[in-house]
């Protein structure tokens, strides 16, 4: 549908009629200041076009123009599917609505009223609004079409739109069939879940969700019966087990009742035979006692008699024992003599081993000292050649006169500040050469030589001066030559200290020449070696001693000699053979060494044997008198022992009597032990026991019955309230609810599954279909803003939800994007959407006082979008800004103030 | 000599299974109880014996014992009642309720010694625990005594149930013990068991009435008449029960199958005392909704319990009609998604909770809307 005019009356600002038109099929820029009524007519056109004629309600009435009772009219020509036609619409008094068509070149009659309503609300596809205006939910595709004033944003499509989108796109998602299914399964499925598929809970909780709660509590009540049964049967065991527990306790203490008896019976034996036993031991006592006495006295008179006889004995083998060892003494002592005697002649024939010795030592220290003599006569000799060879190379070094380095150095110092200095001279001379064609006599009037000089002819003349040389030639007259200004007096001052101070120097040697000093001091260093070499040689030949000590020795070893050669003249002309002589001397050693050891030995063992036999003879005295003393108590004991005026015999008899009576007494205690031995142990403990375990018995008897009447008490109302016949009803309860809660929980996840599968096909078959209108709107947003905001995204209702950035790798709202960039976002969506909607016929899009925060620089951009979209769409722009669209191309302008004054 | 043997009355048993009608259930061995007595007075049975498990549990509603008391006194003979594994003669039992010494006639056989009752002779086997393996019978001596020989016991016969080894009781007890005839309890199924001569000396009364579905010869007394010690027993059995456990499984194969089911289940009689237990298989047409949703209101409204399991049943595969009909589209392929995972044999990856019944049952539930909006 495109617009062609629009003449409203009646209609708010429009008091009188206003026509604007016609509009032609491309861009009309309506334009006006703030309060010319541009979107009133939008207004007016959209109410004719979608609202009933017969609207009524206070909304409606503020339609009519302000402090007016005028009924508002509006009249639309407009084109739609090539078909001219003209609305007449009059709200609120006698309201009307009128549709005619172009036909043959006039307007004839279509359909008036509600028909003329329906037919061009179908047009649009707008849906029926309830008693009062229209809302832009009802507008159909006039919801992408048309923006109202400022309001740029999409909202959520709402009737079939989304569908017919899809239809035009050529997608079939569901149809208007599928819809209304699709409609009744979000009826049911919102029956149970909520918008954010969680089940209902609270007064809107499905039947499942109630009945689960009943199920829980039903589950808990069969529980607690289930618990009680469990109690009452367990009650019942107990009680069973009680009952048994109490026959047992009774059983026991009736059998402990006969065993206590017989236990007090064999306590009765018991203590009768203890007390039989008591006295017949007290006897067996007595006649031991009485035995063992005379026992004992046989045996004390026998041990007595025998210790007498031992001692005695004993006496007499120690006696005969010293006698024997005093005669070993004896003869110990004349061996030792003997032996003392032998080792004194032994030890007389060690003075010719001492001789021979000594004639050997003699010998060695002759030998020795006259060695050491001859060495030292040797080393002494050496020593003073040395001495001499020393002397010399002293007294030579003495004579030599020669520079020091020092000295060398200090005359090395003065030739060099002497050649300086002159250097320095001569160049602080004026110099002046003269060489004559011939013989010339001169006179030099200043300079180095003043006087009269001849230069020769043909020989140059050379005169040195400071600071100016003069000469006078003759016939010629007087030459001056001038120089440098340096002062040659400094110079040669310098050079004459230099002078003075080598000749100073160097006096002592003789000579200036450095030459010549250098090798007086190479000589001077050649002899200081040889000096130094001779004293080292003799300080080795001394080793660290005096000449003098050395010849002292020499002396001592000389008188040594002499000393010996004088008890011995014959070694003087032969030496003694010091080794034959130690070995004569080894020899004599050894000969007599082993008789006087051989004797030694002899007296030490003499020695000890007879310190032996004397040890043993004084032992033997000592036990000789102990023994004595020991016979004497023996004897003594025995006559106390044997004083009862009884033979043996006698005493043998008695013994023999007290055994036999000893022997019966054991007999009689020994027949009352075995009677003792049929009880392992005192019956009268067991007695004890036995007692204590009837009273336990008797007393468990008696808690198991008290235990027993209290259960059965407790399990007789336990029993009274049927616990079986409430788990039952309960179990019954809890099944029914069981099997109803599975129904309807089979219904709701069904209708959870329905939706949930018909939502996924719904899902993949739009995104199929949405991606189309996406790539158009983003190629669109990408002419205004650039690749910036990335591709937009449409939720399934075609309604931009976001776009992706590059940058942001993710989605972002149209939120977060500026007042701007949103504008534009939303336009492109629009005109994407526009572009689908009229692919069959041209459309009119209206745009009332958009794009308010867009720059220049991309509403321009803006423009060039819109003049090739207005190939295919009719766009109406209303703005109170018409310069910001003076540069669309093609755009036919109406000014609203001039159209409503005229 | 005549005399009823019943067992296995099961009073206060709780009946889960059937939910809500639990109570009823219970109510109705009660009535049948009070049948039994009926018969044996109208039989001229001179007294009952009771073979065991008269209660369900020894916690049972004490209410309950006194009423059962009361049915059994109100017989007016002599009345034997034997503790079963269920109500075994432990303490804190039901037969510690005084209702068992109000009546001389009403006996509760407490031990293993013999009673004697005009020309009879009963050998009771009370039991005093839930499981034993010992057999109750062992104590009867074959002693003949000229007079007639009657045992009164509960267990397990041998040799019949392999599974069920709890008091097993000798296959040849009745001959071994010298009786004229041995009434058992504990099988809920009535059933006579011959001796080696042939003659039928054993049996179970089986249950008075039925306690489940498939419990098959149940809802029995037995009349026995003997007319003399060596005679071969008379058993006529007797029904006592008032409910009807009907059992309908169905495999649908065919359009038509899910109304005749229909029929089956209108055809019932007495359905206030009838519970139905109505298993569905097989394929499922999309134009048996219908059918399904009338079947599922019939057998919810009309019966004492009815129980209906449609889990067994699919989609027919090859039944594509309404697929067709639908939009081509997401709702097309939202059906094919479920269909696939309604397959119990689709390996395939599934969310949370969407087993193949909630899938099944998604899928009718599109099917229902698309119906419902003429898609």
């Amino acid at each position: 549908m495109i617009l062609r005019s629009i003449e409203v009356s009646g209609w708010r600002c429009f008091a009188d009629s206003v026509r604007v038109g016609p509009f032609g099929d491309g861009i009309t820029v309506l334009f006006g200041p703030n309060g010319t009524g541009k979107s009133t007519l939008f207004d007016a056109m959209a109410r004719a076009l979608l609202d009933r004629h017969r609207v009524s309600g206070a909304d409606a009435d503020t339609l009519r123009p302000w402090g007016r009772n005028l009924a508002p009219t509006v009249a639309v020509e407009f084109m739609h599917e090539g078909v001219e036609y003209r609305l007449e619409k009059k709200f609120l008094d006698h309201p009307s609505a009128l549709l005619r068509r172009r036909e043959a070149g006039r307007f004839v009659r279509l359909d008036e009223d509600d028909a003329a309503d329906e037919r061009v609300r179908g047009f649009l596809k707008g849906e029926a609004p309830g008693k009062g205006l229209a809302q832009v939910r009802h507008w159909g595709l006039a919801q992408v079409l048309w923006s109202p004033q400022g309001a740029l944003d999409l909202p959520e499509l709402s009737g079939d739109l989304p569908n017919d989108i899809r239809a035009m796109l050529g997608a079939q998602v569901a149809g208007p069939a599928g819809s209304r299914i699709e409609q009744k399964i979000q009826e049911l499925y919102r029956g149970y879940y909520t918008a954010t598929g969680k089940v209902k809970s609270g007064k809107d909780a499905p039947e499942a969700v109630r009945l689960e709660q009943e199920l829980e509590k039903a589950r808990g009540t069969l529980q607690e019966v289930r618990v009680r049964l469990a109690q009452y049967e367990a009650m019942s065991r107990k009680l069973e087990d009680l009952r048994n527990a109490r026959a047992q306790a009774r059983r026991d203490a009736d059998a402990i009742s006969d065993t206590l008896a017989n236990a007090a019976r064999r306590v009765q034996q018991y203590a009768a035979l203890r007390a039989e036993r008591k006295e017949k031991a007290a006897q067996a006592k007595a006649a031991d006692a009485q035995h063992s006495q005379i026992k004992q006295r046989i045996e004390d008179i026998r041990k007595s008699a025998a210790d007498l006889a031992e001692a005695e004995k004993q006496r007499a083998e120690i006696a005969a024992d010293l006698a024997a060892w005093e005669r070993t003494v004896e003869e110990a002592g004349q061996q030792r003599l003997q032996s003392k005697a032998r080792l004194e002649n032994a030890r007389a024939g060690q003075a010719a081993t001492d001789a021979a010795r000594r004639e050997a030592e003699l010998a060695r220290r002759y030998v020795e000292s006259a060695g050491l003599a001859r060495e030292a006569g040797s080393r002494l000799e050496s020593i003073r050649g040395a001495e001499a060879e020393l002397e010399a190379r002293r007294t030579e070094r003495t004579a030599l006169r020669a520079p020091d380095p020092a000295t060398l150095a200090a005359v090395r110092q003065a030739v060099k500040d002497r050649d300086e200095a002159q250097v320095g001279l001569d160049a602080a001379l004026t110099w002046l050469e003269i060489v004559p064609a011939r013989d010339c006599e001169l006179r030099v009037v200043a300079g180095e030589t003043p006087g009269p000089q001849v230069v020769r002819a043909g020989s140059a003349g050379r005169f040195t001066g400071s600071p100016e040389v003069v000469v006078e030639v003759e016939g010629f007259g007087r030459i001056r030559a001038g120089g440098p200004s340096a002062s040659a007096e400094e110079y040669r001052a310098v050079r004459d200290e230099a002078a003075s101070r080598l000749a100073r120097l160097a006096a002592p040697f003789g000579t200036q020449d450095m030459v010549r000093l250098e090798a007086l001091r190479d000589e001077a260093q050649r002899l200081d070696g040889l000096i130094a070499e001779a004293a080292t040689r003799l300080e080795t030949m001394l080793a660290g001693r005096s000449r003098q000590a050395l010849e002292q020795q020499l002396a001592a070893h000389q008188t040594v000699v002499a000393g010996v050669e004088q008890e011995r003249p014959l070694w003087a002309q032969a030496p003694p053979d010091v080794a034959a002589l130690d070995q004569h001397a080894e020899a004599v050693r050894v000969s007599v060494g082993d008789v006087v050891a051989r004797a030694e030995l002899e007296l030490a063992a003499a020695e000890r044997a007879h310190a032996a036999a004397q040890s043993q003879c004084a032992g033997l005295g000592g036990r000789l008198q102990e023994i004595d003393r020991h016979v004497a108590s023996s004897r003594e004991r025995w006559q106390s022992l044997a004083a009862d005026g009884k033979s043996d015999e006698q005493r043998q008899a008695e013994r023999n009597q007290r055994e036999l009576d000893w022997g019966a007494a054991r007999a009689a205690l020994a027949q009352i032990d075995e009677k003792l031995e049929a009880f392992p142990e005192d019956p009268s403990e067991e007695h004890a026991r036995l007692q204590r375990q009837r009273e336990a018995a008797n007393q468990a008897a008696q808690e198991a019955l008290a235990e027993e009447a209290r259960m059965e008490g407790q399990l007789a109302d336990r029993a009274a309230e049927g616990p079986y016949s409430a788990a039952a009803a309960a179990e019954e309860n809890e099944a029914a609810l069981a099997a109803q809660h599975a129904r309807e929980r089979l219904r709701m996840d069904a209708i959870g599954l329905l939706r949930e599968t018909y939502w996924q096909a719904k899902e993949q078959a739009i995104a199929g279909i949405v991606a189309p209108v996406e790539a158009a709107a983003t190629r669109i947003i990408e002419r205004i803003a650039g690749r910036r905001l990335g591709p937009i995204r449409l939720t399934s209702g075609f309604v931009p939800d976001e776009v992706r950035p590059q940058v942001a790798g993710a989605g972002v709202s149209l939120k977060q994007a500026s007042g701007g960039e949103r504008e534009q976002i939303f336009l492109a969506a629009r005109l994407a959407l526009a572009e689908v909607i009229a692919r069959r016929e041209r459309q009119l899009v209206v745009l009332d006082d958009t794009l308010t925060a867009t720059d220049a620089g991309r509403l321009a951009r803006v423009m060039r979008v819109l003049e090739e979209a207005a190939q295919k769409l009719q766009i109406l722009i209303l703005t109170c800004h018409p310069e910001r669209y003076r540069a669309l191309e093609g755009a036919h302008f109406i000014n609203l103030e001039e159209a409503v004054a005229s | 000599m005549r005399f009823l043997h019943t067992a296995d009355w099961q009073i206060g048993m709780r009946a889960a299974h059937v939910g809500a009608a639990g109570g009823r259930v219970r109510e109705e061995r009660l009535a049948a109880a009070r049948r039994a007595v009926g018969q044996a007075r109208a039989a001229g049975a001179e007294f009952i014996l009771v073979a065991g498990d008269t209660f369900e549990h020894n916690g049972v509603d004490r209410a309950l014992v006194q009423k059962v008391g009361d049915i059994l006194a109100g017989f007016g003979g002599p009345v034997f009642v034997i503790p079963g594994n269920h109500d075994p003669l432990a303490p804190g039992s039901v037969w510690e309720h005084p209702v068992w010494n109000v009546s001389p006639q009403l006996r509760v056989l407490r031990d293993p010694a013999q009673v004697s009752v005009g020309e009879v002779d009963i050998f009771p086997c009370p039991l005093t625990e839930e499981h034993s393996r010992r057999d109750p019978t062992a104590w009867i001596s074959a002693a003949g005594s000229g007079r007639i020989r009657l045992g009164l016991a509960h267990g397990s016969l041998e040799g019949i149930a392999l599974d069920d080894l709890d008091y097993p009781i000798a296959r040849d007890a009745a001959e071994r013990g010298g009786l004229d005839y041995l009434a058992l309890g504990h099988w809920h199924s009535w059933a006579r068991f011959h001796g080696p001569d042939g003659v039928p000396r054993t049996a179970y009364s089986g249950t008075h009435e039925t306690t489940r579905f498939g419990e098959r010869d149940s809802g029995y007394v037995l009349l026995v008449e003997i007319v003399a010690p060596g005679a071969a027993p008379v058993i006529t059995p007797l029904g006592a029960g008032g409910l009807c456990w009907q059992e309908l499984p169905r495999e649908l194969r065919a359009p038509g199958d899910l109304g005749a089911l229909r029929g089956s289940l209108e055809a019932l009689a007495s359905p206030d005392s009838t519970l139905v237990d109505v298993r569905l298989a097989g394929l499922l047409f999309a134009a048996e909704q219908g059918e399904l949703a009338r079947v599922r209101e019939l057998i919810g409204a009309r019966f004492l319990f009815g129980r209906l399991d449609e889990s067994g049943l699919r989609p027919a595969p090859e039944d594509d009609q309404w697929f067709e009909r639908l939009p081509d589209g997401v709702l097309r392929e939202t059906a094919v998604r479920l269909r696939v995972l309604a397959d119990p044999s689709y390996q395939g990856p599934r969310r949370e909770g969407a087993t193949p019944e909630v899938a099944a049952q998604a899928l009718m539930d599109l099917y229902k809307l698309a119906g419902e909006v003429g898609a």
